[in-house]
């Protein structure tokens, strides 16, 4: 379908809000507009992901990690794609800690990152399908 | 074999999302998801296989 380029203008406000929100949630920003099956294959996808890197041992990073130096910077950013599974780590202290002595923890950050930047991909998508550029 | 195991759990999660969002239409979605697996897995086994040969 052909993209709309008075709906383009006229909604930012709209396509920032369900950005933000499928950032928040993962899938929930197509889930609002419509998108079912995209938005729960996605946001599983991503709940998952993020599972299987604490199951492994996996850690979430902050962004001031003294360990990592500037590279946690670039690590927190990814972690935080992930938007209320890395709020509630930071909050509530869950996966914050690492373990080097499991074998599969570099792993488990691994997939928290990936986590974090699929999530960031679903949220542009959920914002390009909110400003109408996609279907 | 665990590594393994990862590798394609990972590129199966990677190809999910990219399948999503990369192309329109269930069949060109399914086409594409699979061709990002198949390219995760055949890269990663061929760097493994560069990688075991180089002694350091």
């Amino acid at each position: 379908m052909a993209a709309d380029p008075k709906t383009t203008r006229s909604n930012p406000a709209k396509a920032w809000l369900l950005a933000f929100i499928g950032w928040l949630l993962p899938g929930l920003g197509h889930l609002g507009q419509g998108c079912v099956l995209k938005g729960f294959l996605g946001g599983a996808t991503v709940v998952l992901a993020f599972l299987v890197g604490t199951s492994l041992g996996g850690h979430i990073y902050t962004f001031q990690d003294s360990g990592e130096g500037l590279l946690s910077i670039l690590f927190g950013f990814c972690n935080a794609g992930s938007g209320l599974l890395y709020l509630f780590s930071r909050m509530s202290g869950f996966a914050m800690n690492e373990q080097p002595a499991l074998a599969t923890s570099e792993y488990g950050n691994v997939f928290l990152m990936a986590a974090g930047l699929l999530n960031f991909i679903l949220a542009l998508d959920a914002f390009d399908i909110g400003a109408g550029r996609k279907s | 074999m665990k590594h393994f195991l990862l590798m394609i759990v990972f590129a199966a999660f990677v190809a999910l999302i990219f399948g999503i969002v990369g192309r329109e239409g269930g069949r060109e979605r399914l086409l594409y998801g699979l061709k990002i697996f198949a390219e995760f897995v055949g890269v990663g086994l061929g760097l493994a296989w560069m990688l075991y040969w180089i002694p350091w």
